[in-house]
């Protein structure tokens, strides 16, 4: 039994995962900013982060994610997927 | 053995005292009739309905949604109740207490809700998590190679619990 079990995640000690990010200086951000390209999928997502746009890279190219309120404290890979689904394609020359 | 001896006097004693505050003898049903949760919902089940007055008290504790193992020694534990006793040999102050314990926490349909809320909200915000349960896949990084028996019958698009 675990009583905590959210905190079995990481070390408490540790905090939770802060990175610095190119956070514009400005919020909210005038329209046309372009999104946040990042690749660090781990980084927790912190309440300043709420409306913002972010490009994660899924490990081939950057897809675009709009934090809303509801994914503070989660991670901003959580929200792109690095999967591709498999689909069979049916090959040309037997 | 001196001992054990009055050890177990001790827990006649008690069990007899007890039995003979219940209204008649050892067979007679006794409901423990729980308050309505909430507006919509169907009432609780009483435990009469599940288990008839021979069945253990820890066992129909534990036919409810929400409460296990931990939960019911704990109860019975926090009123001098016997692990072994019968559903029938309740005093009658036990009953309420139990009824009033067991109608402030969080049980059966409202605990549903909340489940199932909460893997909602993993779907609409777009969570990895939410994915696989939308997909009946396992959640929690298993491997799908080979069974995956039991995420492929519980998780849906709308989830049943």
């Amino acid at each position: 039994m675990f009583p905590t079990r959210a905190l079995l995640g990481r070390s408490v000690w540790k905090g939770p995962n802060i990175v610095p990010l190119p956070l514009p200086r400005t919020l909210p951000p005038p329209p046309n900013t372009p999104p946040i390209r990042t690749q660090k999928r781990g980084a927790t997502i912190l309440p300043n982060f709420v409306g913002l746009r972010f490009a994660v890279h899924n490990g081939k190219t950057y897809q675009e994610v709009q934090i809303t309120e509801e994914m503070v404290g989660r991670k901003l890979g959580e929200y792109v997927a690095t999967r591709k689904r498999f689909t069979y394609k049916q090959s040309k020359n037997k | 053995m001196l001992l054990s001896n009055i050890i177990l006097t001790n827990t006649n004693s008690r069990f007899l005292s007890s039995a003979s505050t219940s209204p008649s003898g050892t067979c007679s049903r006794q409901a423990i009739p729980l308050p309505r949760c909430s507006d919509a919902d169907p009432p609780h089940r009483p435990i009469e309905q599940q288990t008839n007055s021979h069945s253990r008290l820890q066992k129909s504790l534990e036919t409810f949604f929400g409460v296990g193992n931990h939960t019911s020694s704990r109860l019975l534990a926090r009123f001098n109740i016997h692990p072994t006793c019968r559903v029938g040999e309740l005093a009658n102050k036990q009953v309420l207490d139990l009824t009033a314990v067991l109608s402030d926490m969080k049980i059966e349909n409202d605990l549903r809700r909340e489940v199932l809320n909460d893997i909602k909200r993993l779907k609409e915000t777009g969570t990895y998590r939410g994915r696989r349960h939308a997909l009946g896949l396992p959640v929690r990084g298993q491997r799908t190679r080979t069974q995956i028996k039991t995420p492929v019958r519980l998780n849906r698009m709308e989830r049943k619990l």
